[in-house]
């Protein structure tokens, strides 16, 4: 009796099931389940001759039931917009080449063809590149950016992400498809500070839309909305800085008191954000650091965002780029070689200048001095 | 481990063809290395490349770091691929007969 038949009882669906329609080879999985520990090596990246990144090594511990099953991690296009004939001919090549399998929306929004042997590489890359896309984003290169659906279907996107995502692809394509640096870069880009690309957390450069001036409030539609049932009261007492007076049947607010959290924003479909609109750029966010879980820092609060090539923008992370790459350890992700390197430091590299925006937290010791020479 | 002859010298090369002891390295061994790899006449370009790599190993006893490679030699590192089609690290080094690199390079 195998275990994985087991797994394809009861009434709900199943994975195995669905699994067994591929070329998946199920024997590994049995193993697997059997011995409580999975049958794969760990991963590593592997180049084939022609193609420098986009390859990813899996080798298997049980060479007497598959050899290898390596991974070919192709970049999709930006904002993760698909048609379905290109759909069909991903597919095409996923069974031609591969096992069948794909993962979607895989590290940083990547494609991924699972199941290729080694040795037919280089022909399902060319397969790849015939069809319009381009393989990449391994080892240590710069990453396809991961952008969120931004003005394509949000309400309250204040940069163009995808647009941004596509400028930044165009003019980084050598850095994603030739590894070059001490370890990988992963760039994010949200379109609003909601964040829902978890940029602050999980990203060495982290491209975030941010407006300068307080929310507008729209009187009219804030009438009809109250009237509907909406609570202003509860979303005034709410506000973190209290930068919002909610006063016989009027909604004012205190510019230099917000702090642009977007609480209100989300919240009530009369408040909207300003005008004044930029990205704002931050460095250094890792998960699972060597110092533990790090946020990103701010590094430049407002800079503007002008479309078609985002220049401003793009030179800032060309700078950030070169810096790492110049002062890094091997293997030392933005995070770790700031904790070592120093804020100060890395922003007089790269040629900003301090703000007060950069500081993360208040001085813990009011009674300390710093000696002049070390000011 | 397979053992390869070249006019009357042996030369023992590890499972991913690099050389196994650097002293036996000569420039008729390091054009013999590169037919292997494919690359068929060693140009100026590739000589530079080579022996940046070469005087770097001798004198630190480790492959430089990718970086260094590009800014001494002012090559792209687009145009070090296009010279050894299996990048710095599998190409280079293995025709520079230095030991595989671990991690960079």
């Amino acid at each position: 009796m195998r275990i994985v038949d087991e797994l394809k009882k009861g009434p709900w669906p199943s994975h195995v099931a669905e699994l067994e329609k591929t070329r998946y080879t199920m024997a590994m999985y049995e193993e697997a389940l059997k011995k409580k520990q999975s049958q794969w090596m760990g991963g590593g990246y592997i180049s084939a001759p022609g193609v420098p990144s986009g390859i990813i090594g899996r080798k298997s511990k049980r060479p007497e039931i598959l050899k290898e099953s390596s991974v070919l991690r192709v970049m999709p296009p930006p904002g993760l917009f698909f048609t379905t004939s290109l759909f069909r001919k991903l597919c095409g090549i996923a069974d031609e080449y591969g096992n069948g399998l794909i993962h979607l929306c895989a590290t940083t929004s990547d494609i991924e063809l699972m199941g290729i042997p080694g040795a037919k590489m280089p022909e399902a890359v060319k397969q790849i590149e015939g069809i319009g896309l381009d393989v990449g984003s391994t080892d240590a290169t710069l990453r396809t950016a991961k952008a969120c659906i931004g003005p394509a279907r949000c309400d309250v996107a204040l940069i163009d992400t995808i647009g941004i995502r596509s400028a930044f692809t165009k003019r980084f394509l050598d850095d994603m498809q030739y590894p070059r640096f001490p370890h990988k870069i992963k760039t994010k880009i949200a379109g609003c500070p909601n964040d829902c690309v978890l940029g602050i957390h999980k990203s060495e450069i982290f491209i975030c839309g941010v407006f300068r001036d307080p929310p507008r409030i729209n009187q009219q539609e804030l009438e009809k909305w109250i009237e509907k049932g909406g609570d202003i009261s509860h979303i005034v007492s709410r506000c973190p800085t209290y930068a919002m007076r909610w006063s016989n049947g009027e909604l004012t607010t205190n510019s230099d008191a917000c702090v642009h959290c977007m609480y209100c924003i989300n919240q009530c479909p009369a408040i909207r954000p300003g005008e004044d609109r930029g990205a704002s750029i931050l460095v250094g966010g890792k998960f699972r650091s060597k110092h533990g879980p790090t946020l990103a820092r701010v590094l430049v609060p407002f800079i503007e965002a002008k479309p078609p090539e985002y220049k401003e923008i793009l030179d800032l992370v060309a700078r950030i780029v070169e810096v790492y790459d110049e002062n890094a350890r091997t293997k030392e992700r933005m995070g770790e070689f700031l904790y070592r390197f120093g804020f100060d430091k890395f922003m007089e590299l790269v040629g900003v200048k301090a703000n007060p925006r950069n500081i993360t937290e208040p001085r813990e010791n009011l009674f300390f001095h710093w000696k002049r020479e070390e000011l | 481990m397979p053992e390869v002859e070249f006019k009357g010298v042996k030369l023992e090369l590890d499972e991913d063809g690099f050389l196994q002891d650097p002293s036996k390295w000569n420039r008729e061994v390091a054009e013999f290395l590169a037919k292997k790899e494919g690359i068929e006449q060693l140009t100026e370009e590739h000589w530079k490349v080579v022996d940046y790599l070469r005087d770097y190993y001798l004198k630190y006893q480790i492959a430089p770091m990718i970086r260094q490679l590009v800014k001494t030699t002012n090559f792209e590192l687009k145009y070090i691929y296009k010279l050894f089609p299996n990048g710095p690290a599998k190409g280079a080094c293995k025709v520079a007969g230095l030991p595989k690199p671990t991690g960079c390079v």
